[in-house]
């Protein structure tokens, strides 16, 4: 999940999300292994960030960070009927995404 | 505190000081003589390659993701409409705002595409006649930010001290600090950029809806989209905090709690897709 500079992406990474060129084309699909040689070549193509998977980001969190996260984002508007209810499904579809497999 | 027409003729000013492609003048003057055809104007564009690059990236980005690439401006053209183009044209030629936003405030670009598919998907539930405006509304709304971090950055630092030590919404520290707002900010470039108000209002106002205000279901849409990808937790706008929802932009917009829930589940599909982000 976490959208990191291709400086800073590592050989064994594995692309979370497509890597594409400035225009939208796909160059590497998601889910490929970085080898040095890979991220040479996504240089060379002027992609300058990639998305990975890793601990950062929603993807991999435990449930009850994301949880928490909510919470913190929705203080404040508990006297809110309206934001609750949003709250509500915030939190639903999240506990749905960590039953499926972690993907937030 | 600055003063507001001093700001204002400084961010006025970003246009002239920057160099703008002389395309950028060229296809205005095509445009007001009215007589031009769309591929006529896109093969003006295409001219700056460099320009047409950034253009495609945002219309790829923003508006079909990497289902359906879109190669070409006429083609944008085509499926976007002038006004979307155009827009997108004056913002790419003084800033290449993907890497502005990565660069001042990691995760607004996030928080600008998700907000970007949520009006577009809102628009199309309410069948409004063109989703894709409404689409460019959720992608600029926050351009002013980085307008702010640009050309005022010891404001901007203090705005960005300020939220991290109140916690407060980034908006209410830009007014206490500058007095004016980000909205206000990428209104008066979208604005000196002789944009048409159905562009302008729903970036100028969408977090200051008046429903009696022009354009007012688009407004009222993107303010609802901001408020979704927050919640969601989608990029980040530059504060942990949701903004309170207008009463009054929700009750024009008639839509239920069922319909918000298939809007945020299809952000959801989205970002898992990696088309946001």
């Amino acid at each position: 999940m976490p959208r990191i500079p291709l400086s800073e992406a590592r050989p064994g990474q594995r692309l979370s999300r497509p890597a594409a060129t400035r225009a939208g084309v796909i160059m590497v699909q998601a889910g490929t292994e970085l080898t040095p040689a890979l991220i040479e070549r996504l240089r060379f193509l002027g992609i300058d960030t990639v998305s990975v998977h890793g601990e950062v980001g929603g993807a991999g969190r435990p449930i009850e960070e994301v949880l928490a996260a909510i919470d913190a984002r929705f203080a404040g508007h508990e006297g809110d009927p309206w934001m609750m209810a949003l709250k509500e499904i915030v939190v639903r579809q999240a506990r749905e995404q960590g039953q499926a497999g972690g993907h937030a | 505190m600055p003063d507001r027409a001093a700001l204002r003729a400084k961010v006025e000013a970003i246009t002239t000081v920057l160099t703008i492609p002389a395309v950028v003048g060229r296809i205005t003057a095509m445009i007001s003589t009215g007589t031009v055809s769309a591929a006529e104007i896109a093969e003006e564009i295409g001219k700056d390659q460099v320009l047409a690059a950034r253009v495609l990236r945002l219309v790829n980005s923003a508006f079909y993701g990497f289902r359906q690439p879109i190669t070409t401006i006429s083609h944008a053209m085509v499926l976007l409409g002038l006004d979307v183009v155009k827009t997108l044209v004056m913002t790419a030629s003084v800033l290449d705002i993907v890497d502005a936003m990565n660069q001042h405030m990691a995760g607004l670009w996030e928080h600008s595409l998700g907000t970007a598919r949520a009006a577009n998907a809102l628009a199309e539930r309410l069948a409004l006649d063109d989703p894709e405006e409404c689409a460019l509304g959720g992608l600029l709304h926050d351009m002013g930010k980085v307008v702010i971090a640009q050309t005022f950055p010891a404001e901007h630092a203090r705005i960005r001290r300020m939220v991290a030590e109140r916690g407060c919404l980034q908006i209410d520290a830009e007014v206490e600090v500058l007095g004016v707002t980000h909205a206000d900010v990428g209104m008066w470039l979208l604005k000196k950029w002789s944009l048409p108000p159905k562009i302008v209002y729903p970036i100028a106002y969408h977090s200051n809806f008046h429903p009696r205000r022009d354009f007012a279901d688009r407004t009222a849409i993107v303010h609802l989209a901001d408020i979704l990808c927050r919640a969601k937790g989608i990029g980040y706008p530059g504060d942990d905090r949701i903004p309170k929802l207008n009463a009054e932009a929700w009750g024009l917009l008639r839509l239920s709690m069922s319909d918000v829930e298939e809007v945020c589940a299809q952000l959801d599909r989205e970002v898992a897709d990696g088309l946001i982000g």
